[in-house]
């Protein structure tokens, strides 16, 4: 059963395959260069040491900043499962006419459609395994160093690369590629819809994610560090408040305490205690990484178990030749 | 036991009706001709028969059973070759027999391949590099390499050239001679069906308009010439079923109701299967219309 399946689909199987292929060595390559001038540089040395290493971290974003930035696009990755794998798997058969020909061999179509969506259903779970282990190990050296957006794991950057969400993006990606394929019964359409489906959805969720757990907060010295600076809190909102916990504007703070090129960190630094100016970071610590992975997964995968139960039904019970 | 039998049979496409109001039995065993125009439902009904679509309404049942739609295990038991011939154009020969060994418990590889073998069609050619009539072939080796009780064909001389055409229905002749199997097949064109069925379901508007053995329908319609002014008279004692005039002279396709009469005026001769098809969808004459023949007042009991 599983040859038709195969047979049917190898070429885009084993392109599909072949790009990732080409990636996991890229990563595998620029992932060994950037951890090695870690230590040839003396970073993770300091960072060892709990020193402040913000000079050292400067030197790293000089040279991998861009790299580390370019992670975001991996984003796009799981959604390929959906635009080259899911959107074509019935639509095409619909598209050619040979779903009059699959339907009406000894098997039923729960189960035709059924080895359809196990192999590519597997393969993609599978690519977006390997592909988060390998962007955990990537990514790892750089979760103490801060600059600009962190890559610690809580940070949007960083958690939705690695963990078991993208396999819930996948699954979730290839899931609504399929489903589109079946009730539009075109091709290129389905392949837009997924293209157009798996982005909001992705930032919908992840405009929830900050109230999967209620945040906790942590209240310091006005334009001071955090005393959870380094620990990879992601950092969800932060505000300046006054004595009477009332929100008030950086600027109104500058103003207020006359803070510009000439004054005296000092004399500031009095003028803001004694405004009771303080700084509120409303943040979801790193060690809710693991839950917070859980929720999101189990999103994703609900979403996908939705619509693949939409895909089932109007195949077995709806779907006309 | 019937090879197809539905029951007021209904399917609505949103508004439109593809079939309505459709009572037949399709007698196993037999090779059957389903003719109509383009449009008359004959693929709906066809798909409903091999559980591709499922009815709006009233009840069809398939070798004595539910439709394969209803119940999948009945897939087995009928072959399908669909109007386009649908391949899997990548795949070689060898793909598509082995594609038919794996979905189908009842496959009969060593036929197929014989059979194959015998129209000299390669294995290693891909499907999509065969020509039209061979295509036409492979899926006919396909729908029979599982051994089907039940054979059903949609349209499957529409598209080939006439030497294809030929070899196509000479396969299939030969398969249908062997015995035990039912076949159902339909066209746009009587022509093609003359030959091999005989049995007759004429589908127009959605509706039956003609159902029996090719022989005694032929028997019992005769083609009448003769005065214009006497056609009425002879609808009286028969079914007037088409009528065309030129000039002074009628030309009459009855129905008879009793033997044969003898009128003097008259020049009467038997009908061919193509007239005879040709005559019932184009309707009733103009001026003295005939009984409606709907699809359940021509249903033999």
């Amino acid at each position: 059963m599983i040859w038709v399946a195969w047979r049917q689909h190898r070429i885009q199987l084993s392109s599909g395959i072949a790009v990732l292929a080409v990636l996991a060595i890229v990563l595998a390559w620029t992932g060994h260069q950037m951890t090695s001038y870690l230590h040839t540089s003396g970073l993770s040395a300091c960072l060892a040491a709990h020193a402040g290493c913000d000079s050292f971290s400067h030197l790293v974003e000089n040279r991998y900043g861009w790299l580390l930035r370019n992670v975001v696009y991996l984003n796009f990755l799981p959604m390929l499962a959906g635009v080259f794998w899911g959107a074509p798997l019935v639509a095409r058969e619909m598209e050619t006419g040979t779903c009059r020909l699959a339907w009406t061999q000894s098997i039923s179509r729960r189960r035709w459609l059924a080895i359809k969506l196990g192999p590519f259903g597997a393969a993609a779970a599978v690519m977006a395994a390997g592909f988060s282990v390998l962007l955990g190990w990537w990514l790892h050296p750089f979760a103490q160093v801060s600059f600009g957006n962190g890559f610690a794991r809580m940070d949007l950057n960083a958690f939705d690369v690695q963990g078991i969400a993208p396999i819930g993006y996948s699954l979730f990606a290839f899931a609504a590629g399929t489903t589109a394929g079946v009730l539009t019964r075109r091709v290129l359409p389905a392949m837009a819809i997924t293209f157009a489906v798996f982005l909001p959805a992705r930032l919908w969720v992840q405009s929830l994610r900050s109230h999967f757990a209620t945040p906790l907060t942590v209240s310091y010295r006005a334009f001071g560090t955090s005393p959870r600076a380094g620990l990879g809190d992601w950092v969800v909102h932060s505000q300046i408040v006054d004595r009477l916990g009332r929100s008030v504007s950086d600027l109104t703070v500058i103003t207020t305490c006359g803070i510009g090129p000439g004054s005296q960190k000092a004399n500031v630094f009095t003028c803001l205690s004694a405004h009771g100016f303080h700084q509120i970071d409303r943040y979801q610590p790193a060690s809710r990484f693991l839950a917070f992975q859980g929720i999101e997964t189990g999103i994703f995968l609900g979403l996908a178990a939705v619509l693949l139960g939409i895909a089932v039904y109007w195949v077995t019970r709806r779907s006309a030749s | 036991m019937s090879a197809i039998e539905t029951d007021r049979l209904e399917r609505r496409y949103g508004r439109r009706w593809a079939l309505r109001d459709c009572s037949l039995a399709v007698p196993a065993g037999r090779v059957v001709g389903l003719v109509g125009p383009n449009g008359a439902g004959k693929t709906t009904l066809l798909h409903m028969a091999v559980g591709l679509l499922a009815p709006t309404a009233g009840s069809i049942r398939v070798l004595g059973g539910l439709p394969p739609r209803e119940r999948p295990g009945q897939l087995r038991r009928v072959g399908f070759v669909a109007q386009d011939k649908p391949l899997y154009r990548g795949f070689r020969v060898a793909d598509m027999l082995r594609f038919g060994a794996k979905l189908n418990p009842g496959w009969d590889q060593d036929q197929a391949v014989q059979r194959l073998s015998r129209l000299g069609i390669p294995l290693s050619q891909r499907a999509g590099q065969l020509s039209g009539g061979q295509q036409a072939q492979l899926a006919l080796a396909l729908a029979l390499g599982k051994r089907p009780e039940l054979l059903v064909l949609d349209e499957p001389v529409a598209n080939l050239d006439p030497l294809a055409r030929r070899e196509f229905l000479q396969l299939l002749m030969g398969e249908a001679a062997q015995g035990g199997l039912s076949v159902v097949l339909s066209s746009h064109l009587v022509a093609d069906l003359e030959r091999i069925c005989d049995y007759l379901i004429l589908l127009a508007a959605g509706q039956v308009q003609l159902v029996g053995d090719a022989d005694d329908l032929l028997a019992e319609h005769r083609m009448f010439a003769g005065p214009r002014d006497q056609a009425g008279l002879l609808g009286r004692t028969h079914t007037v079923v088409h009528a065309s005039y030129t000039g002074r002279q009628a030309t009459l396709l009855v129905r008879l109701r009793s033997p044969a009469p003898d009128l003097a005026s008259w020049t009467v001769r038997p009908v061919s299967l193509e007239e005879l098809v040709l005559g019932y969808m184009s309707g009733p004459p103009p001026a003295q219309a005939a009984p409606s023949l709907s699809c359940v007042s021509e249903v033999p009991a």
